[in-house]
């Protein structure tokens, strides 16, 4: 299969044949790289394709049968000029069945639109001519209909007689008449007339898309460039889908120019597509993608890593597309007002509450993460069993939430942390929500308010870097703006912001995305163009694309040999890896609607391939708790902290039943763990911290309380929040593994016996305690 | 010296129209089609067919706190849009291919002009044809049951003729029953509404969200009000209906006022303020019905005023509602349903006089489910699937907790 697909993508280029491919593919019921969520999501497009044409099939067969002219089916759908006689034959039939000439000639017209037979229908006009009969209104305007939606060529003079004719009869024209005739007149020379009625449609209301698009591919087709590059922008801005017909006419008309002017003319257009974060169909890309290779580039089809920003294809790395300061600050006063105010403060808050927040705003801003406890609160798949228990969900959901703040101040030590929290969760499992509060601020909004709008807010006041820690898509706030510009621009800054958690058991945080998807030139040499493209199977106009097209400058890309080398090696590499698969089938059950987790489609060979080669000496062991661990995405691997890795996760399979052990175990480690060696272990740390979460909660259901230290968070405090009284021990490791990380592996297996006997001894003395208080 | 004159009225339009925008409006007869429109009618389609100029003046402020965005530019006044929407009409008359109706009225053709969009307009303009013709069939169809009706009465008049002496029971014979009119029914129903007014507990709708909706909410909202308004009467231990921040200008007030022509009536049973309700009612009693707070009403209050917001949000689910609830600081709650109802599909704000019924139904038998029964439509519920043992273990439950609860109720 895999080479199957590296064929369909070096060598079909057309769209629709591409797509079709890919479609039968799917039938067959091979997996389709690069994830398997993909190729379902095609099958479910292509059978709704099939359910929406059924549809139509049956809208056009009811119509068909209540039609006058159904002897004369054959006719209307053959594409010719019909003798005179026939037409008398045809007028005849049909004032049987209607009333008067002119409702038959009407009837007549109404036919040929059906059929959308240009040709038959400027045959018709000229046969009224003939017998000089005069064509009504009606039937004019819906010749200019199909004028503006066939495709076929048709006679010029037709058109320019009707237009002509109609413009006079009828004295005020409205906006479907206007937008008929705009379209009918693209079709022929004297397509400048069109820019009259384009002003008329302005002063009447909003200009349709479909009026940018024929003056568009008019413009092009006459070689108007001015005209056609200015009409092209306002075509954008209307957030049309529909730009194969005008790519196709920018193709025809790059062919007319030189090379170096054909050059700049398609890097362009491409400016033109990052600029308004326009995004091609598969219909559209197939002539731009000829074009290019026209003009001498490398074209691919490719997907790009979800995390990393690489392209699979060249390995070049996409980037952050700018946002300048002054369109933030416009975009955080307009989200002030239109999302959060939204003209009454009471809907969404108080203005007692929002006070209380702009103080907590300036005081303590700027924040470098700012968390929606709810939404990471409750996304964590446990066994069903636990759910209905309100008491241990409530403590489970805050230890999720704990375990996202452990995570993200374990990557960022100096990270400052905001949690927008509701009053209800202030109820929640007391010793985890108090930790929470010395790890970071809480902010408490009341039951009744909407806290999403207050987080945006908190990281827009923080500036362009701050992380928001969110799986919601934030689609309703987007749409509150009402401005198409905002809305780009906050579509842009939420990729950039935005970071969800996986849907996976225990949580994780998916690492933030490194570039915004539009297209956008290479940032090595500035030649290379990426263009991202809609392959049919996103769902929503919010969605975004996940595949597409690398342009590489021939000069600089790689010769094909060494394209094919690596791709090979790419492919095994992939082959030997579970975790691909597994993360794969993770993302499949994980139906949820964070824009993350649906461009995390797995298979990230790129940076985690090397993570993965460790992993069959694992799984030969049997350890199934490294399975979980190895789809973690790792930032750097190399041997020793694999080995090392593998030791700890045996131990921790060895200790499992022993919660006692285990939890004495985990306090030392974490207290070494934490404090020394963060940047050298960032897993084996890992490690520590979820085995010290459950060792933490262990530890409160058997002693019943601990102490809780309450205070300013120090690396030092974050540890000592584990030790009761009792079990307290010195931290003797932590000078040791400073020096020479590799010791720790050594150190910690001649330790267990100690900490066995140690352990006991405490559980030993802690059940004593229990015993002779309960006395 | 047709084509010259056609050309010629042709540009005075074009002129009249685009340049100068406060022009007086030539509209063409809405009745005739393109093709009518010769020189011999042209000096009447100018003089006689100026728009009517008392647009009324309503129409502007609606254009003001529309919330719907036309495609129609703003900058054009009422009359040029007047003039646009015919043109439309015409041509889709012309084409014969969307449905229109033959002839339309002075708000209909207010109503098209506001509607956003042409599809939109395309929409109302099939369903005014619909109405149309339905309204020609349903008066065939009288005519003909009007005869077969008189048929059957002359053969009865026949049969009695030729009948014995002998008293015969029957319709249209003797009868042991007083006959009770309608007028008799409708005096016994307004007695309990008297009745109410005096000694019953009153309840408000809150008529201050009229900048909120649109027109075709507003127009929903003044049939919904109209339903409770019947439906109290038929209960017998009705409410005492308070309209509070009813401002009579307002467009909600107005369409209110045309679904139900006597409530302004001084004798009518409904009692009207302008004023908002807490200066009417205490706060304390007051409880305001909203179905995003977190609250629910576990038993209906005898002692409390409850208020039920006019708002009926067709196209958002924006809690403007608990906002008005928040900044008054009135108590709020809502009803329980996800106590006693395994909600399916469907959106928890209920309709006005569904709400309303459930309030009437609890307040007069104490049962919630009872009420919920009858007024909630069953197709919002979840129907456990045949063989789903985890679903209908769980209705098992529900039942006995909400048996259990009625009963409760029933003790206090």
């Amino acid at each position: 299969m895999r080479v199957f697909w590296c064929k369909v993508y070096g060598k079909v280029f057309n769209g629709n044949l591409f797509h079709g491919v890919k479609l039968n593919a799917t039938n067959f019921g091979w997996k389709f790289s690069p994830g398997s969520t993909i190729s379902a999501q095609n099958r479910l497009f292509s059978y709704s394709c099939t359910a929406a044409q059924k549809a139509r099939d049956r809208e056009t067969e009811i119509l068909r049968k209540y039609s006058h002219f159904l002897q004369y089916e054959s006719v209307f759908q053959e594409k010719h000029e019909l003798p005179s006689e026939k037409w008398e034959e045809i007028m005849q039939h049909g004032l049987q069945k209607s009333s008067n000439t002119e409702q038959c000639i009407t009837n007549i017209m109404k036919e040929c639109r059906s059929s959308n037979n240009l040709k038959l229908a400027s045959s018709f006009l000229l046969y009224l001519k003939e017998i000089s009969h005069e064509p009504t209104t009606g039937c004019l305007a819906l010749f200019m209909d199909i004028c503006s939606q066939s495709q076929e060529e048709c006679d010029e003079a037709t058109i320019l007689s009707t237009y002509d004719e109609l413009s006079k009869r009828v004295p005020v024209q409205s906006m479907p008449l206007l937008v008929r005739m705009i379209g009918a007149l693209c079709r022929t020379s004297h397509w400048q007339q069109s820019h009259q009625l384009l002003q008329t449609i302005k002063k009447i209301g909003i200009v349709p898309s479909e009026v940018y698009e024929n003056m568009t591919v008019a413009a092009f087709c006459s070689g108007d460039t001015k005209n056609a590059w200015q009409l092209l922008c306002q075509l954008m801005n209307t957030q049309s889908k529909k730009f194969q017909r005008v790519v196709l006419a920018f193709a025809n008309y790059c062919t007319t120019l030189e090379k170096e002017d054909r050059k700049t003319a398609v890097i362009r257009f491409l400016q033109l597509l990052h600029k308004w974060q326009v995004f091609l169909d598969l219909e559209s890309l197939g002539p731009l993608s000829d074009l290019l290779k026209e003009v001498g580039w490398d074209v691919t089809m490719t997907t790009v890593n979800t995390y990393s920003g690489r392209c699979r294809s060249c390995g070049n790395i996409m980037d952050f597309s700018p946002i300048s300061p002054d369109t933030f600050t416009s975009l955080r006063k307009a989200f002030l007002e239109k999302v959060l105010k939204r003209g009454d403060i009471y809907v969404n808050s108080s203005p007692e509450e929002w006070q209380h927040f702009d103080r907590l705003l300036t005081v303590h801003a700027p924040f470098t993460h700012i968390l929606d406890g709810l939404n990471i609160a409750y996304r964590s798949s446990g066994p069903a069993h636990q759910r209905s228990k309100m008491l241990q969900q409530n403590r489970r959901m805050a230890a999720n939430l704990l375990s996202i703040v452990e995570q993200i101040i374990s990557d960022h030590p100096s990270a400052k942390l905001l949690i927008v929290c509701r009053a209800h969760m202030a109820k929640w499992h007391l010793p985890t929500m108090s930790r929470l509060h010395d790890l970071a601020h809480c902010h408490y909004l009341t039951d009744l308010s909407g806290d999403d709008s207050f987080i945006l807010y908190a990281a827009l006041y923080s500036g362009i870097d701050c992380k928001i820690i969110t799986s919601d898509q934030l689609r309703n706030h987007a749409s509150r703006l009402q401005d198409a510009e905002l809305q780009r621009v906050f579509k842009l800054w939420q990729q950039r912001a935005q970071q969800a958690t996986k849907f996976a058991h225990p949580i994780q945080l998916q690492p933030p995305r490194k570039f915004t998807t539009t297209s956008q030139p290479c940032r090595s040499d500035g030649l290379s163009w990426h263009i991202p493209y809609n392959d049919g199977s996103l769902e929503t106009s919010y969605d975004l694309p996940r595949t597409w097209l690398c342009a590489r400058h021939v000069s600089r890309s790689k010769s094909l040999d060494e394209l094919h080398v690596s791709r090979s090696k790419a492919s095994s590499a992939r082959h030997v890896s579970r975790s691909d698969d597994l993360s794969e089938r993770h993302v499949s059950r994980s139906d949820d609607l964070s824009v993350g987790a649906r461009h995390a489609t797995g298979g990230d060979m790129d940076e985690y391939g090397l993570a993965s080669s460790g992993l069959p000496h694992l799984n030969s062991r049997n350890c199934s708790i490294m399975e979980d661990e190895a789809n973690e995405p790792i930032a750097h691997v190399d041997e020793k902290y694999s080995s090392a890795r593998r030791v700890q996760s045996n131990r921790v399979l060895k200790e499992k039943p022993h919660s006692v052990f285990d939890k004495s175990i985990v306090e030392r480690k974490t207290s070494a763990g934490i404090t020394s060696l963060k940047d050298q272990f960032p897993v084996v740390k890992k490690n520590y911290r979820k085995t010290g979460v459950k060792g933490e909660n262990s530890l409160d259901a058997e002693t019943g309380s601990y102490v809780v230290k309450k205070g300013s968070r120090k690396t030092n405090d974050k540890t000592d929040y584990l030790h009761d009284g009792d079990l307290k021990q010195p931290n003797t490791q932590s000078s040791d593994t400073k020096k020479n990380p590799r010791n720790i592996k050594k150190k910690k297996e001649k330790e267990t016996p100690d900490e066995f006997d140690d352990a006991k001894k405490a559980a030993l003395k802690n059940k004593l305690n229990n015993l002779l208080r309960g006395l | 010296m047709k084509a010259v004159l056609r050309t010629a009225l042709t540009r005075t339009f074009m002129r009249s129209y685009f340049d100068c925008p406060r022009a007086p409006c030539t509209a063409f007869p809405s009745t005739r089609p393109f093709s009518s429109i010769s020189p011999a009618n042209v000096r009447q389609l100018v003089t006689c067919y100026q728009a009517p100029r008392s647009v009324p003046s309503l129409l502007n402020a609606r254009y003001k706190n529309s919330w719907t965005q036309s495609d129609l530019a703003s900058t054009l006044t009422e009359e040029e849009k007047m003039t646009l929407v015919k043109a439309e009409y015409e041509l889709y008359r012309a084409e014969e291919e969307t449905q229109v109706p033959s002839s339309l009225t002075e708000n209909e053709w207010e109503e098209l002009a506001r509607l956003p969009g042409v599809s939109r307009r395309k929409k109302y303009l099939r369903f005014l044809y619909l109405n149309e013709m339905k309204s020609i069939n349903d008066k065939k169809k009288k005519l003909e049951r009007r005869k077969i009706s008189e048929a059957k009465y002359q053969q009865l008049q026949v049969e009695l003729k030729s009948e014995s002496a002998h008293i015969s029971y029957g319709l249209w014979r003797n009868s042991m029953f007083i006959k009770w009119s309608d007028q008799r029914v409708n005096t016994v129903d307004s007695h309990r509404v008297v009745q109410a007014k005096l000694f019953g507990q009153p309840i408000i709708f809150d008529y201050d969200f009229d900048e909120k909706m649109v027109a075709r909410e507003k127009k929903v909202l003044g049939t919904q009000v109209a339903e409770c308004i019947g439906m109290n009467r038929q209960y017998l231990d009705p409410f005492y209906i308070h309209f509070c921040n009813f401002r009579r200008e307002e467009e909600s007030a107005q369409l209110t006022i045309k679904s139900v022509p006597t409530l302004t009536n001084e004798d009518f049973l409904v009692d009207l303020h302008p004023d908002n309700f807490l200066e009417v009612f205490p706060r304390e009693k007051l409880v305001y019905l909203t179905p995003h707070c977190r609250e629910e009403v576990r038993e209906f209050d005898h002692d409390a005023v409850y208020i039920i917001g006019g708002l009926v949000d067709l196209r958002s689910d924006e809690p403007f509602t608990l906002a008005k609830a928040k900044r008054q600081r009135i108590k709020m709650q809502k009803l329980p349903l996800d106590r006693y109802l395994d909600w399916g599909t469907g959106r928890k704000s209920l309709t006005l006089n569904q709400i309303f019924g459930i309030l009437l139904e609890a307040k007069q038998h104490g049962s919630w489910t009872k009420a919920f029964a009858k007024y909630i439509p069953p197709r919002k519920l979840l129907k456990p699937q045949y063989g789903d043992a985890e679903a209908i273990k769980k209705k098992m439950r529900q039942k006995h907790t909400s048996r259990y609860s009625v009963e409760s109720l029933f003790k206090d």
